[in-house]
């Protein structure tokens, strides 16, 4: 009897084990695609206690991990996954790419990238990475073998052609890896490893004239990509941090990543939405991301609340007339003139919207009073 | 597109009888396809995700897609003709219940439901029983944008009015859960189909790769030959509307089945 009962046991248990852990994945991928990264942490952990083999919440667990700079945990997690699932491909180019960029330990992340390739040959990222070891290990030979495969050379991006370049470098191929590094450079021309990278070519070939304007560039550059690096992590580690979402946000208005900056400034306008600076952030990016009605949304709460702001009018006109209103937006540029009379953006919009809406004479005379306040 | 109404309760309840006409032939919800001419569109942004980009024209042959996503009423069918209770295409529920009383409950309860908890190949299973297949992503992002380049179905604003409605897609918003298909008819795109933004994320043919635009032909690409992930498409109720729109790549393993992934079918020529 014992026996019969512990044999239905056995038959039952694997499929609602399989249920149950499927359903836990399901809850954090709910939570990742809400932002609830503490969420799906538990949820993952959880199956990852549970379950011997579960490769999917293995690597899911890992990608958290290794946004937290938890290397050593996310090399054993992702070393998991390709045990017990030898084609995800994804788990052990990952694998090697915690090895080589988080370990710092190029060697043993040679056989994962191999591997990955093995199974699948155009995987570009599995190629750079393992290029990038082999660089670093001192034989460019190799790494430009592995990039220049069929099925791997047609589809470079700016990295993978920044490490074509680096191991010609590397292999005392100078003058071509100047070459290599430009055409990074052309895909991505604030890509900062392609910039320091042609710097120090120009330098060792002798031509430190050409390779100072490179070099203050990639200082720049790397400046602005320092400062994205910091304040993401500030908002991840703790995503109430307010200040730091709005810094991020103008950080991508600054780089016109239109969508990016939106996505900071609506943080800062969910959790705080009676403060107007955000939301007037977060109209502009939406209004140059092309989503005027959504732009219009931020700026008409904006007008509500501050009726006598001129800028905020301003604004709000500009969103009517993306949005292909212009008698709207005419009347709200002609309540930032009453404001503001001496501003001559707001008198130059009000002659565009008049334009626009088939009122030329109008159009004419705010023209002539812009053109007043400009003159010397 | 041809005539179809999204609130007309014919949708669930007339049957059709698929070709053979013998008596024990399967039968499944009706099933509406728009037809999408052979052509150009652009495919992908430059401005969102680097999966996304470049941004390029692709040329496509002619081909004929689900105006919604398969409903739970059109799954029972394939799952009736499957087995039922054996078949190895159950779908997985999400509320700690018995795999098959819980789906068949579903069915009865939500016949207009996107059909959800299905792997790929429960999806693909799901097409090759009705003789057609899944869109590959090309297909599934032609059908949904049409040929002008636009970010959503229906145009480039997000919440952009069309009539009275600001809301054109079941997107994740206070409260949100799937919902029976074909309500946001203001969301339809160019061809007529409806939910492809929203309600339910939906599987296609294709493997992801997140290098395949600058690799991939120009001619009815099909994805890569191989990968760890298929590509999802679409976006879901669980989806934020700043994730993207019409040209945003999501990924799923193939044997994972989620509460909201569905999927459409699509077919050769119009």
């Amino acid at each position: 009897m014992i026996g019969i009962v512990l044999g239905l046991m056995f038959a039952v248990q694997p499929s609602s084990i399989d249920d149950h852990a499927a359903r836990l994945y399901d809850r954090s991928l709910i939570a990742i695609a809400h932002g609830d990264i503490a969420a799906a942490e538990t949820a993952l952990e959880a199956i990852v206690d549970e379950v011997p083999l579960h490769p999917d919440a293995d690597f899911d667990l890992a990608m958290l991990l290794s946004r937290q700079g938890k290397w050593s945990r996310c090399a054993e997690l992702l070393q998991r996954a390709v045990e017990s699932d030898p084609t995800h491909v994804e788990a052990a180019v990952r694998l090697g790419e915690a090895r080589l960029i988080g370990l710092g330990d190029p060697a043993s992340a040679v056989e994962p990238l191999e591997d990955a390739l093995r199974h699948d040959p155009a995987n570009v990222r599995a190629a750079r990475l393992l290029a990038q070891a082999w660089v670093r290990l001192g034989q460019p030979e190799r790494a430009l073998a592995v990039l220049v495969a069929e099925g791997i050379n047609g589809a470079w991006d700016a990295p993978t052609q920044t490490i074509f370049a680096q191991a010609l470098a590397s292999a005392g191929r100078l003058e071509e890896a100047a070459g290599e590094f430009r055409a990074a450079l052309e895909l991505d021309p604030r890509h900062a490893p392609a910039l320091i990278g042609l710097g120090n070519v120009l330098r060792r070939l002798g031509r430190t004239a050409d390779a100072a304007p490179v070099l203050e560039s990639f200082r720049e550059t790397s400046r602005e990509d320092d400062e994205i690096i910091i304040l993401t992590g500030f908002v991840r580690a703790d995503p109430t941090d307010l200040d730091s979402w709005f810094r991020l946000g103008m950080r991508y208005l600054g780089r016109a990543s239109w969508t990016r900056a939106a996505n900071a400034f609506a943080h800062c306008v969910a959790a705080s939405p009676d403060d107007p600076s955000p939301r007037e952030a977060l109209g502009y990016a939406l209004l140059q991301g092309g989503s005027a009605e959504s732009a219009l949304v931020q700026f008409r709460w904006l007008v509500t609340r501050f009726p006598n702001v001129p800028e905020y009018r301003n604004s709000l006109g500009a969103a009517y007339l993306k949005a292909k209103q212009p008698k709207r937006a005419a009347a709200e540029f002609s309540q930032a003139v009453r404001l503001k009379p001496n501003e001559p953006g707001f008198r130059a919009n009000l002659a565009e919207a008049y334009e626009q809406a088939g009122m030329t004479e109008q159009a004419e005379q705010e023209r002539r009073a812009f053109e007043k306040l400009v003159s010397p | 597109m041809r005539s179809w109404s999204p609130h007309s309760g014919a949708l669930a309840l007339s049957f059709l009888l698929l070709a053979g006409g013998v008596a024990e032939e399967p039968s499944v919800p009706r099933l509406e396809l728009v037809p999408v001419p052979a052509g150009e569109f652009l495919m992908g942004t430059d401005e969102w995700g680097s999966d996304e980009s470049p941004a390029r024209a692709v040329t496509l042959p002619a081909f004929s897609i689900a105006v919604t996503e398969t409903t739970n009423a059109q799954y029972h069918a394939f799952w009736l003709a499957d087995g039922g209770a054996s078949s190895r295409h159950t779908p997985l529920n999400f509320t700690d219940e018995d795999r098959v009383a819980a789906w068949t409950r579903t069915v009865a309860a939500k016949p207009d439901h996107p059909v959800v908890g299905v792997t790929w190949f429960d999806a693909a299973a799901y097409a090759a029983w009705l003789g057609m297949r899944l869109p590959t992503e090309a297909e599934w992002e032609k059908a949904a944008r049409g040929t002008d380049g636009r970010l959503w179905s229906w145009g480039n604003a997000f919440d952009g009015r069309i009539g009275t409605a600001t809301l054109h897609a079941n997107l994740l918003r206070d409260g949100s859960t799937p919902m029976p298909v074909g309500r946001f008819v203001t969301g339809a795109s160019p061809y007529g189909a409806l939910d492809m933004i929203g309600n339910v994320r939906e599987w296609t043919a294709d493997w992801y790769s997140e290098t395949y635009y600058r690799a991939s032909g120009d001619i009815d690409p099909k994805g890569p030959a191989t990968g760890t992930w298929r590509a999802v498409r679409g976006g879901s109720w669980t989806d934020p509307p700043e994730n993207g729109g019409v040209t945003r790549r999501y990924t799923q393993r193939p044997g994972v089945a989620t509460s909201f992934t569905g999927f459409r079918v699509a077919r050769d020529g119009t």
